[in-house]
């Protein structure tokens, strides 16, 4: 299954920062990564300045700064955001002229009624912002939910800023011109509309603004700084993740194809560069088996390595890197010839990356919903001396209870470590993490450091204090929901716990810290964030965000007493399903249920309660024969949505033959005169039609002999009239040659075969019938 | 011009006055013809190919149709002639509005909705005709055509068949601007009456107006005296 929102990348680390080890990453020889910078919340997009500082977002609101090796502590400025699920404050550019006017342009979601995407701009004064600088380019309205969201922002070398925003789990939205949503937009950077945008000319109001379209969740994109090559990272629904070029006035297929997968065949799509399938499990609909690896479930990026001084070989010089949250991997794509190569694998949750004004490659990471778990980090070729990028916290602990001391450094492999208490090493604590068993009261107050050497140089941490407490860690009870509680969609779900200290006795509620995330296949969204203050709580089962079964929540909780120990358990809610099946009359024909057109039946076991689409594919063709869409079972549309009911419900979807269309007013019919055959007695008369008009006439193009006349006898005739008014009527089928299309001025003959006993001449009234279909 | 002819032997045997109406009538028909737009073409089959045939005898074939039944036109055929060892042979075959001889001229009027002559002959290098159509459009046009027929009684094949679904050699749509469609023989099919695919080939091209090939106002004017002289020569006997 997959994820139905654009970053899981950053929700993804609450589950994988704990299940996969820093130390997995796999890198080309030669290559070394290392902690940049620590400390952060809940990263996400981040950029450069042109100063060489480096701008992080944090989802709840703070744009921090990374200058000199330290991230200040102050953020740069703090928004009202809203912060649930895929909002927040996503990403941040610069001016092309920031030396100039320093200014800041952020995409983040305003804590507003209803809910809005804004892309904004700020001046910058020195580290700080200027109050009331906040002017407002573009918002869009993101009440539908939040997912999908969208959120990057890049400009390009034409001096336009490109926003990128998701269909907001509307889809069909993403093929439609009318709205923002599921777009590439392109503004000017002081908010106003670029006359030569594709669309400028045909589309209206802040529509105008549409540079590509046809995309579903593009969270990340980037433009090479050096010749404008744009690469879209869209996050696919159930099967694909996509790379695609942009291009002006482009459609990407959403929510008609996904991958390179377009059941439809329309040529108005882009298909994208390079795609990749969930995981191996996942059916490939255009082969009907798994595929080959890579796997992923969000793909993210994405940076063009442009550098003078490039800290990574020659050979990734003007490529593209891109990875995937869950997959963990970083690739990269020659923009040449679209070829993808392996870059780095075990990469912990990335969720954005970028080029330093050091010529290194950056990549942000969540890892995980914490205070302080994110991090970005840092790849380039080894040869750096020891640096302490991660320095080791104060501990404090229980007596008897472990506690451990870690460090991350960067620098040239290999690197040594020699902790030390209170300035004295310690015999064979020499790895990363030193760690005391049981500590006793004595080693209160202790002083712990570590040493990091490589053949260049050595570098010592900062000191770490350890507090050793008699103190006893509280404990804590999940109370509701009950385990075993299974939640259907627009419910409101209520949790509340109890927690107890050998001090402080029954806590109160100022101890409890509640989050809840949505966890969906292997990777998580952030759902509800850590809020305090109360020993209950509650949530409501949005019924129009994901339509996948393999999901539920977590609802976590962390207590704390007097003496600062903690304690955190959780309890998982899962969904109550039911089955949705979708058939066709006849059978076999496309439908789709939240997903791109696949052949019938289709079953879907679904979350009770959730909003699911139902969409009959109409016109459609099989083997050769038109149908359209006359009912579904329950009555309404074609397209159309339903709440998934609490028990297994089948959906059938009526087709009918589709008739031509009558291509009278386009297509000029020219009766010949008769002859007679001698050899078989039959007279025959030549027609020609041909197209009037400045546009193709789609075939197979048929005539119909309206009221031929009263004992005339057709001896070639294709067939009788009986889907397209008035039925009854003989007709022929037309040449129209190889292509199918009578094109503009071109001419096709048939001729009649008959005898007419009565009168030999035949009078009828021609009707030309084009396209597929019935006759 | 052997029934035209006969039947004008039979006019002598009227009465004065009707001579007199005969003479007004016919005068007004010629004045008629020679008012209607018409177009002379010129056709020549090159027959080397039917010399020797196992399909022959052949016969020249020569159709009108009456296509709208609004508008009348009418073809004038003259100047039959046959290189050296071919002749006419037999006794015309006619239906409808057609009348004539090879050895002489042939008339096709549209009189009735299928208007057919046919002859046979004996083919030498060439054989060649001039014909006069009359251009007056329709709804459905009134259509003239030509096709060899072999001993049969069929047409001997050319590509006309995929086209048109029959085996003419050439068709006019007749309007204001005749359209015409000219077919060659078919090389992959062998004729009804049996042998080789036959090689020949047919050319027809209209007479610029005004040209020395123009038909004689004399012979169309005798032709057309002709023709309602037979009319009103039957008229009388029936009375």
């Amino acid at each position: 299954m997959k994820n139905n929102w654009s970053y899981s990348a950053l929700c993804a680390a609450v589950l994988l920062a704990s299940t996969l080890p820093l130390s997995s990453q796999v890198l080309p020889t030669g290559i070394v990564r290392s902690d940049y910078v620590t400390g952060l919340t809940r990263p996400v997009q981040m950029a450069f300045a042109p100063d060489g500082r480096l701008f992080i977002c944090e989802q709840d609101g703070r744009l921090r700064i990374f200058k000199d090796g330290l991230l200040l502590a102050e953020p740069f400025m703090t928004l009202d955001v809203t912060n649930n699920n895929e909002r927040g404050l996503l990403s941040v550019a610069f001016d092309p002229d920031f030396a100039t006017n320093q200014y800041i342009y952020v995409f983040y979601t305003a804590q507003t009624t209803p809910p809005l995407n804004r892309v904004s701009r700020f001046t910058a004064a020195g580290d700080f912002v200027v109050p009331g600088s906040e002017k407002i380019l573009v918002e869009v309205d993101v009440s539908r939910a939040g997912f999908h969201n969208a959120g990057a922002i890049h400009f390009g070398p034409d001096g336009k800023l490109y926003i990128s925003i998701g269909d907001n789990t509307a889809a069909a939205r993403a093929q439609e011109l009318t709205n923002l949503y599921g777009k590439i937009l392109r503004i000017n950077s002081d908010g106003t509309i670029p006359t030569d945008n594709p669309f400028y000319s045909t589309n209206t109001g802040l529509n105008r603004l549409i540079w590509a379209y046809g995309l579903r969740n593009p969270f990340t994109f980037n433009i090479d700084p050096t010749n404008g090559t744009m690469f879209i990272n869209d996050v696919g629904e159930n099967t694909f993740e996509e790379v695609n070029r942009g291009a002006a006035g482009a459609n990407y297929g959403w929510n008609a194809s996904e991958g390179p997968y377009n059941p439809t065949g329309n040529p108005a799509f882009t298909m994208p560069v390079f795609s990749y399938l969930h995981n191996a499990t996942v059916i490939d609909p255009r082969t009907g088996n798994p595929g080959p690896p890579p796997y992923g479930c969000s793909v993210i990026g994405g940076a063009f390595f442009q550098s003078t001084t490039p800290k990574l070989p020659n050979q990734y010089v003007g490529r593209y890197f891109f990875g995937d949250v869950c997959g963990g991997w970083i690739k990269t794509l020659d923009p040449t010839n679209n070829s993808v190569e392996d870059f780095g694998s075990g990469l912990n949750d990335p969720s954005d990356i970028d080029v330093g004004p050091d010529g290194a490659l950056y990549y942000s990471a969540r890892l995980g919903e914490g205070v302080g778990s994110g991090k970005v980090f840092r790849i380039a070729e080894a040869g750096d001396r020891p640096a302490v990028t991660v320095q080791p916290a104060d501990v404090r602990v229980t007596v008897g209870h472990s506690a451990s001391f870690s460090v991350t450094a960067s620098g040239t492999a290999p690197l040594s470590y020699q902790w030390r208490r209170n300035g004295t090493p310690i015999s064979g604590a020499t790895s990363a993490t030193y760690t005391i068993p049981s500590p006793a009261m004595a080693d209160n107050g202790a002083i712990f450091s570590v040493v990091i050497s490589n053949s260049l140089d050595n570098v010592t941490s900062r000191d770490a204090l350890l507090t050793v407490t008699e103190n006893q860690a509280p404990t804590a009870t999940i109370l509701t929901p009950a385990a075993g509680t299974l939640y259907q969609a627009s419910t409101t779900v209520t949790y509340s716990a109890s927690a107890t200290d050998s001090e402080d006795g029954e806590l109160p509620a100022s101890a409890f810290t509640w989050s809840v995330v949505f966890h969906h296949d292997t990777h998580t969204h952030p759902f509800q964030p850590e809020h305090s203050g109360s020993t209950t709580g509650s949530f409501f089962v949005p019924p129009n965000d994901h339509t996948e079964d393999n999901v539920w929540y977590r609802v976590h909780l962390t207590v704390k007493d007097s003496g600062g120990l903690t304690y955190s358990t959780y309890r998982d809610v899962f969904p109550r399903k039911s089955t949705i099946t979708l058939n066709t009359v006849p059978p076999g024909l496309l439908v789709s249920l939240n997903t791109p057109p696949l052949a019938a039946p289709l079953t879907s076991p679904s979350v009770v309660g959730v909003i699911r689409t139902l969409d009959a594919v109409t016109p459609q063709t099989k083997e050769g024969v038109s149908y359209e869409f006359v009912s579904w079972s329950d009555g309404r549309p074609a397209n159309h949505t339903i709440v998934t009911p609490a028990t297994n419900t089948t959906y059938t979807a009526t087709f009918r033959v589709a008739c031509g269309s009558n291509a009278n007013s386009r297509v000029s019919v020219a009766q010949g005169g008769y002859r007679l055959n001698m050899a078989t007695q039959r007279y025959v008369q030549v027609v020609t039609l041909r197209n009037m008009t400045g546009a193709p006439v789609q075939g197979p193009v048929s005539l119909a002999l309206d009221g031929l006349s009263t004992n005339a006898s057709l001896f070639n005739m294709t067939g009788v009239t009986s889907c397209s008014a008035p039925s009854g009527s003989p007709f022929v089928s037309v040449n129209v040659g190889p292509d199918n299309i009578l094109s503009p001025g071109e001419a096709a003959t048939v001729f009649l075969e008959y005898v007419n006993p009565t009168n030999q001449g035949i009078t009828y009234i021609p009707r030309v019938v084009s396209g597929a279909g019935g006759r | 011009m052997f029934q035209q002819n006969k039947k004008g032997e039979s006019s002598m045997k009227i009465g004065t006055g009707i001579r007199r109406l005969l003479l007004a009538s016919a005068m007004v028909i010629v004045g008629a013809l020679s008012s209607a737009a018409s177009i002379t073409y010129e056709v020549t089959l090159d027959t080397g190919g039917l010399i020797g045939h196992v399909a022959g005898p052949f016969w020249l074939n020569l159709q009108l149709t009456d296509g709208g039944g609004t508008a009348s036109n009418s073809a004038f055929f003259s100047d039959f002639g046959f290189s050296a060892g071919g002749a006419e042979a037999g006794t015309a075959s006619a239906i409808g509005g057609a009348s004539g001889d090879m050895s002489g001229n042939v008339s096709l009027t549209d009189s009735s909705f299928l208007n057919a002559f046919s002859q046979q002959f004996t083919a030498g290098d060439v054989l060649s005709f001039k014909f006069t159509l009359t251009t007056n459009a329709d709804l459905v046009p009134d259509q003239l055509s030509f096709a060899l027929l072999d001993s049969t009684g069929f047409e001997v094949p050319t590509t006309g068949l995929g086209a048109i679904g029959s085996d003419a050699l050439f068709i006019i749509d007749i309007g204001s601007t005749p359209s015409i469609q000219t077919f060659a023989p078919d090389s992959s099919r062998s004729p009804w009456g049996g042998g080789d695919p036959i090689d020949f080939s047919v050319k027809i091209s209209a007479v610029p107006p005004g040209g020395s090939d123009l038909p004689e106002p004399a012979t169309v004017t005798l032709f057309a005296c002709g023709l309602l002289l037979v009319g009103v020569g039957r008229l009388a006997r029936k009375k």
